[in-house]
């Protein structure tokens, strides 16, 4: 079969057993969203380049162990976002001697819902967009910056309970709006 | 604990549990709770399915030509060291002597695999650049193509942006077709924006709705355009804006706004 048409569990099965040609029809096939999720994370070409490699990396290596609970990417995009998180985490600590200003925390917030115009992250954007802004600021914070709750109160000054509550309700609303689910 | 625990309570910190935002004993007893009971089982898939769509949605780049095959020799050498790791493989030993001609051959190996080596690093990014320029010809080309033909058009319109400080220079000027969703944006003596920093457009309609009109920057000269395709046709906004963001672009405007105008009603 042309390895254009496997599916990735075949994929993935082949890496495990160290078929590269695997690796390569899978990287071809993810790499674009892996690296762009990346990039908007860290903000920074090269990093984003060696945190692709890395996650595909960990890909090829733990290929035989890779357990199905849903689809490979949305696997592969959760690997990408947390191995983020850890850098972006990492950076904080190194800098942690000041605490951000909620200017600064601003700054760094914009670039992960800058939404590309494809048709399929339309609803996306959509669905964002009816979210009031401090809910979605909060969720972004939360998801994109890898922040803890209780930054984000620092950050934007407001109590750590309130927090909470913006970014539970903006992913209830999320939710309903994306899968037409009651939020309760 | 765990018995007290409701399903209103686990649903509560499921969106904290999905964002790794949890105390540990937290974590232990929805763990815990979430094993046993399938109903927030599904809730937590439903949430864990709205994050992922949310990470898929960020603008898409792609990465660096290079990276492929950079990931296939790390791969390959990767397994190759690991797989000869518990009993590595030995030749039959030779003689330790080696004429001295060997050396000198090996000397000369390595000098002519460098050469080599930093000849075709040279070549292709040479070959890379001018690929690069000759995209970013055509880009040009083609944008300054659709200006015309709107310049041209009959029922075109252009809109003048303008600062709202007086001292400013920065101006631009917005070609569109009402009733169309395409325009072309050109701006003049906007400043020079770090790496990191972008100009974006901002359409808007309503109160305070705006849609995101595209990214750009100027070059030294202050001078950018920008081919524009609406998420509405023209006549569905009252007003338009630039403002600076960071590279990428923001969900909505977070600095003053450069330059503006109000979009003549059709």
């Amino acid at each position: 079969m042309d390895d254009a048409h496997s599916t990735d569990m075949s994929l993935l099965a082949r890496m495990a057993q160290r078929d590269s040609k695997a690796l390569d029809t899978f990287y071809t096939r993810h790499a674009r969203a892996v690296f762009s999720l990346a990039l908007t994370m860290l903000g920074d070409r090269t990093r984003a380049t060696d945190l692709t490699q890395d996650v595909f990396l960990l890909v090829w290596r733990s290929a035989g162990t890779y357990q199905p609970t849903g689809s490979a990417r949305a696997w592969l995009l959760r690997l990408t976002r947390n191995r983020a998180i850890d850098e972006l985490r990492r950076d904080r600590r190194r800098r942690a001697s000041e605490a951000p200003l909620p200017e600064q925390c601003f700054e760094a917030l914009p670039a992960p819902l800058a939404l590309a115009d494809a048709a399929e992250r339309q609803a996306v954007r959509d669905a964002l967009a009816t979210l009031p802004a401090e809910q979605r600021d909060a969720l972004v914070l939360a998801f994109f910056q890898g922040l803890s709750h209780q930054e984000i109160a620092t950050c934007l000054r407001t109590p750590l309970g309130t927090i909470k509550a913006r970014i539970r309700r903006a992913l209830q609303t999320l939710r309903q709006q994306l899968q037409g689910e009651s939020g309760n | 604990m765990a018995a007290l625990f409701s399903c209103d309570h686990c649903e509560e910190l499921l969106a904290d549990y999905l964002l790794h935002a949890l105390e540990p004993e937290a974590i232990k007893t929805v763990t815990e709770h979430l094993s046993t009971c399938a109903r927030c089982r599904a809730r937590l898939a439903s949430y864990e399915a709205v994050l992922d769509q949310l990470a898929h949605a960020v603008p898409q780049q792609d990465p660096p030509a290079e990276l492929g095959s950079r990931l296939l020799t790390a791969a390959v050498e990767g397994t190759l060291l690991t797989a000869s790791a518990p009993e590595p493989f030995r030749l039959p030993r030779r003689p330790t002597w080696r004429p001295r001609w060997a050396f000198l051959l090996t000397a000369a190996n390595v000098v002519l695999c460098l050469g080599v080596g930093w000849w075709t690093w040279h070549v292709q990014r040479e070959a890379a650049l001018v690929h690069q320029r000759w995209r970013d010809v055509q880009r040009h080309l083609a944008l300054q193509h659709q200006a015309l033909t709107l310049i041209t058009a009959p029922e075109a319109r252009p809109v003048v942006l303008r600062s709202d400080k007086a001292e400013s220079q920065a101006r631009g000027v917005l070609l569109l077709k009402p009733e169309e969703s395409n325009a072309v944006l050109i701006v003049q003596d906007l400043p020079l924006l770090q790496r990191d920093r972008t100009y974006q457009l901002w359409l808007g309609w309503g109160d305070r709705q705006r849609d995101n009109g595209g990214v750009f920057r100027v070059d030294e000269q202050g001078f950018g355009l920008l081919r524009i395709t609406a998420p509405r046709p023209f006549t569905a906004y009252q007003r338009v804006g630039i403002t600076e963001e960071p590279a990428g672009g923001s969900p909505g405007p977070t600095s003053p706004r450069v330059i503006g105008a109000p979009l003549p009603a059709s």
